[in-house]
């Protein structure tokens, strides 16, 4: 193909871009290690005089900011750590799971007639504002407050509609004759999924389950009302990083956030070349 | 070329290999098939041929065991196999995508029917071997599909058919995707496959040359209903109406408004002209004369000098086929396609006149209103 | 003398740092208002050669000259050619008129002079009622025409069509042989098609390019390449089924020259081959199979026994098959013999064609 040169215009757009969505994070990682005066310091401190790690210690040591003449950070965060693993890769390897099979079901089999896609994605077109409440008095009378096993099942049913949307236009981009064929071979129907389709679209269910993962991994409203004690996720810890006399710690809270980004930040790399490989198979192609 | 897989069977002592009766399927409104029976001897190469939206893919999947029928039965060799998963029916499938798995070798393409069922390995390979050696292929066995070509992709589809020898072949439009010249040098080696191994294929197009030139047996559908079952010369010389003789040819057959008139010494009028002598044809007519529609096949059309021609027209188009050219003729009555020699068609231009005579032969009749044929 | 109106000089592409020769190194020449079609197996260099014709590749070494000027570099858009795409590429959610209208208005040309062009192109296509219609409701015959009509509205110098035929269905095909035909005579334009389907290539085009394995083998005029194949892939492609090649040589048995081939000996009249000393020297015979009749077995040239009996309709093919030789006849229906019959071949000894068994070019008879 001829190849389009970078213009000026072009490349001054593109950067801009850049400079926008990489500045949160950046910021993120410069507050994470300042000392606490330069939390609030106006004008804004853009690279710390004194970088300093405490910030981080006191995500596991709770006292370690008092070094600095700053109280009041009651627990340290690792419940919250691993309260987000958990609830965020069971709630979605479960709805991807879930997603899975009714994506083949409705891809492959109608199943539910035309409706039925519809009807899932509906699921998520509600506010979450305004079904927290309801959902607080319900889960109290059914004894699922501040449980895990009541905050996966609310992460397994918001995002289960995403799931199977996008796992269904991975299989519906999969020629059925595949399926097919090796279930002429000699596979059962169940088998020949198994073995073929999702094999075939592991591309597709990489992206769909990392994109899950990060809706689960950063849902806080849920998080916040139906848990109190036991349960404690990263986004509610980061809530909790606010005192009396200090005001909002950001510093801890900077620190915390790039913990959390870490896991998605790996991920993504990691799952990064299957997602470049593209959805293209050739086998079947004229 | 020296085959050493032996015939599936043995003489003819056994059951039709497939008898299908009343089989019916509809997808929602859409009445896809309607009634549908046949029977295919074993060892035979029966053609589905009808065009796209026939029924053909349907059948073959009710075959198959893809999808179920909303009535009817499948009947294999004896058994009916109506309500078994296609890996319970004896079968093997060519989907006209071929279906390859993309991630796997042509040799973990070709093994899979054998693999999946945990045969031995090296019985695997032994087999493997054979048939790639047959279809000529060994040298792709450790190559991925997207790196073959369309022919070499084919030949493997073929091998993972043929590997476990089963009692039906399943072909659903298996050349469709392929070059003019590579499709009819695969149809050849497809019959001659099926011949040699003695294996029963069942085989859907809707590419009619295809159907005559390796059918044993064609059974043409058209709006999930099955209009004509014949051998591939039949369908050609004795189509039962007239949308069944316009589909088998090429060039298509004339299809004119005649009359016949009986008590005028049996002649017939057609495009403009009266013509005499129509022996053969005559005698098929019904006694009291009247209208009806005339099939003239291209080839049963001559030119002749205009002072000896029944029928003068001009020329419409010139088109030319290599050896031969198809003349296109047209008078105020009727429009005409006739096959002559690519010699003689460059005397002609648009707009000569021209004249020409019907030769008595293997002429068709049929009926004004439902193009059932009468003679 | 006229400049011809497209030069392809010794045009070569090679991709993958000379691994895979696509062209290799093709010269022709095509006349104004000419039709030439490009014929050949998939993988021969026509698709890579009408790429770099249209500017989607560039060639590895070589010229390609429109009008005499050099267009290699020049980019697609200004090289005044038009091409229609095999699958249409026809934009789904515009009408027809803006699809007829894009290419002048992305020129950016006066709103009055693209409605006048959309419409003489709609009229010359019969399109003239469907110009309101969204491109989306369109069947396969009219969406090619819109493809056409989209290039032909920008008056190209040449016009190059990939596959025109290839999706439509068989029914459709006659029809839109005859509409190009028309529209060949009609607007005068030099046009190039591509194709695998010698019967497409037969009845559109003035002469036909045969390409194989990336070289040319052989440009002739349509009425004449069938009957005076150049080159042995040639005579092995073209028609049919294709002449029947047998290779041997010319030898004597006794007084009397012929064709030899292991046990096969045809006798020969006298003619420049046969005298021409070339007695020990591979040579290569073509027969048509429409020039093979069935015979009795002492007035047979070949016997042998029928392995495959192919009807058409009309006519049937016939293979016979005689020791190591097989060859085609096409015989009339009905006197077509039975598989597994033992029949007779013979041939006029005038029919034959004979080629050079080392370069396969033809050898004068």
């Amino acid at each position: 193909m001829i190849g389009r040169k970078l213009t000026w215009p072009l490349a001054f757009v593109l950067f801009g871009a850049l400079i926008v969505s990489l500045f949160p994070v950046f910021w993120i990682v410069m507050t994470a290690i300042k000392p606490p005066t330069d939390w609030n310091a106006s004008p804004a401190i853009w690279f710390p005089s004194h970088p300093t790690l405490v910030n981080f210690k006191t995500l596991f040591d709770p006292d370690a900011i008092r070094a600095y003449g700053v109280g009041g950070v009651s627990q340290a965060a690792t419940t919250s750590v691993y309260g987000s693993l958990l609830a965020s890769i069971v709630g979605t390897v479960l709805s991807v799971a879930i997603g899975l099979f009714a994506a083949i079901g409705i891809s492959r089999y109608a199943n539910g007639g035309k409706a039925t896609p519809l009807i899932i994605l509906s699921g998520r077109m509600f506010p979450p504002a305004a079904i927290a409440v309801p959902f607080v008095i319900i889960y109290s009378n059914v004894g699922l407050i501040d449980t895990f096993r009541g905050l996966i099942a609310i992460y397994v049913a918001g995002t289960l509609p995403f799931s199977t949307w996008m796992l269904k236009s991975f299989v519906d981009d999969l020629p059925r004759e595949i399926e097919e064929a090796a279930m002429i071979d000699g596979r059962s129907r169940l088998m020949a999924h198994l073995v073929v389709t999702i094999p075939l679209i592991r591309s597709g269910l990489l992206a769909t389950t990392l994109f899950i993962f990060i809706l689960n991994w950063s849902e806080f409203m849920f998080a916040l009302v139906l848990s109190y004690s036991n349960v404690t996720t990263i986004p509610v810890q980061l809530a909790r990083y606010v005192t009396a006399t200090a005001g909002t710690l950001y510093g801890v809270q900077a620190a915390l956030a790039v913990l959390a980004m870490l896991p998605l930040i790996l991920a993504g790399l990691f799952i990064q070349s299957h997602l470049a490989r593209g959805m293209t198979f050739g086998a079947v192609k004229r | 070329m020296e085959l050493d897989l032996k015939p599936l069977r043995i003489g003819s002592i056994f059951p039709a290999a497939l008898e299908v009766c009343g089989l019916s399927k509809a997808f929602g409104k859409n009445a896809a098939l309607n009634d549908i029976g046949f029977t295919v001897p074993e060892g035979s190469l029966t053609v589905l041929l009808g065009s796209a939206g026939a029924g053909k893919t349907t059948t073959l999947r009710l075959i198959a065991g893809l999808d179920r029928p909303d009535s009817g039965r499948v009947v294999m060799r004896g058994c009916d196999v109506t309500a078994l998963e296609p890996k319970d029916r004896d079968i093997a499938m060519i989907f006209d995508n071929l279906a390859l798995y993309p991630d796997k070798t042509g040799f973990a393409n070709i093994a899979s029917p054998l693999s999946i069922r945990g045969a031995e390995k090296s019985d695997i390979e032994n087999r493997v071997a054979q048939i790639s050696s047959t279809l000529r292929i060994a040298h792709v066995l450790n190559r991925l599909p997207k790196t073959m070509s369309g022919g070499e992709r084919q030949r493997v589809a073929l091998g993972r058919a043929l590997i476990r020898k089963p009692g039906l072949f399943l072909l659903d439009e298996p050349l469709s995707s392929l070059d003019a010249m590579l499709r009819i040098e695969l149809r050849a080696e497809l019959k001659r496959l099926q011949r040699d191994l003695g294996a029963t294929f069942l085989l859907a197009t809707p590419d009619f040359s295809e159907a005559l030139a390796v059918a044993d047996s064609v059974i043409m559908l058209r709006g999930g209903r099955i209009v004509q079952v014949a051998t591939a010369q039949s369908l050609y010389d004795d189509p039962v109406d007239r949308e069944a003789a316009r589909f088998v040819g090429s060039p298509e057959i004339n299809l004119l408004k005649a009359v016949y008139e009986p008590a005028n010494q049996g002649t017939i009028r057609v495009a403009g002209a009266s013509i005499a002598g129509l022996t053969r044809l005559q005698k098929s007519l019904p006694k009291g004369g009247g209208p009806f529609e005339i099939g003239i096949r291209p080839e049963q059309l001559k030119l002749s000098p205009l002072e000896a021609a029944a029928i003068q027209a001009r020329v419409f188009d010139v088109e030319p086929l290599g050896l031969k050219s198809m003349l296109t003729v047209k008078n105020e009555e009727a429009e005409m396609r006739l096959v002559i020699d690519a010699d003689s068609a460059r005397g002609h231009v648009v707009g000569d006149a021209v004249g020409i005579n019907v030769i008595d032969g293997n002429l068709l009749a049929f009926d004004t209103v439902s193009g059932i044929r009468i003679a | 003398m006229s400049v011809p109106k497209l030069e392809i000089i010794n045009l070569r592409k090679v991709f993958g740092n000379g691994s895979v020769v696509a062209v290799d190194g093709i010269d022709f020449a095509i006349e104004a208002g000419e039709t030439v079609a490009l014929l050949g197996p998939s993988g021969c260099g026509k698709s890579t050669t009408l790429n770099m014709i249209v500017g989607l590749e560039d060639p590895t070494s070589g010229d390609i000259r429109i009008d005499g000027r050099s267009i290699v570099g020049v980019p697609p858009g200004k090289r005044n050619v038009g091409l229609v795409f095999q699958d249409y590429a026809v934009f789904t959610h515009m009408t027809v008129f803006e699809n007829l209208a894009f290419g002048l208005v992305i020129r950016g040309r006066a709103k009055g002079e693209i409605t006048r062009a959309v419409h003489d192109v709609a009229e010359l296509l019969g399109m003239q009622k469907s110009l309101k219609l969204p491109a989306a409701e369109l069947g396969g015959s009219e969406l090619q025409r819109v493809a056409i009509g989209r290039t032909l509205v920008t008056k190209p110098a040449i016009l190059l069509l990939d596959e025109p035929l290839s999706n439509l269905e068989a029914s459709a095909r006659l029809a839109m042989r005859r509409e190009l035909r028309r529209l060949q005579s009609e607007i005068g334009l030099t046009i190039i098609y591509v194709t695998h389907d010698q019967i497409e290539a037969l009845s559109l085009a003035d002469r036909i390019a045969v390409m194989n394995a990336g070289k040319l083998q052989q440009i002739e005029r349509t009425s004449v390449i069938c009957e005076k194949p150049d080159h042995v892939f040639v005579a092995g492609f073209m028609g049919s089924p294709p002449m029947n090649l047998l290779r041997g040589e010319i030898a004597r048995d006794g007084a009397i020259t012929g064709f030899r081939r292991e046990d096969l000996f045809i006798q020969l009249p006298p003619s420049e081959i046969v005298s021409s000393g070339r007695a020990g020297q591979p040579i290569i015979l073509g027969v048509r199979p429409e020039s093979l009749r069935l015979a009795l077995a002492d007035e047979s040239m070949i016997f042998g026994k029928v392995t495959i009996v192919e009807p058409r309709g009309p006519e049937a093919v016939v293979t016979v098959e005689a020791g190591a030789i097989s060859l085609k006849a096409v015989v009339l229906a009905s006197g077509r013999p039975q598989e597994g019959s033992n029949v007779g071949l013979v041939a006029d000894p005038s029919s034959f064609v004979f080629f050079s068994g080392e370069t396969g070019r033809r050898l004068a008879s």
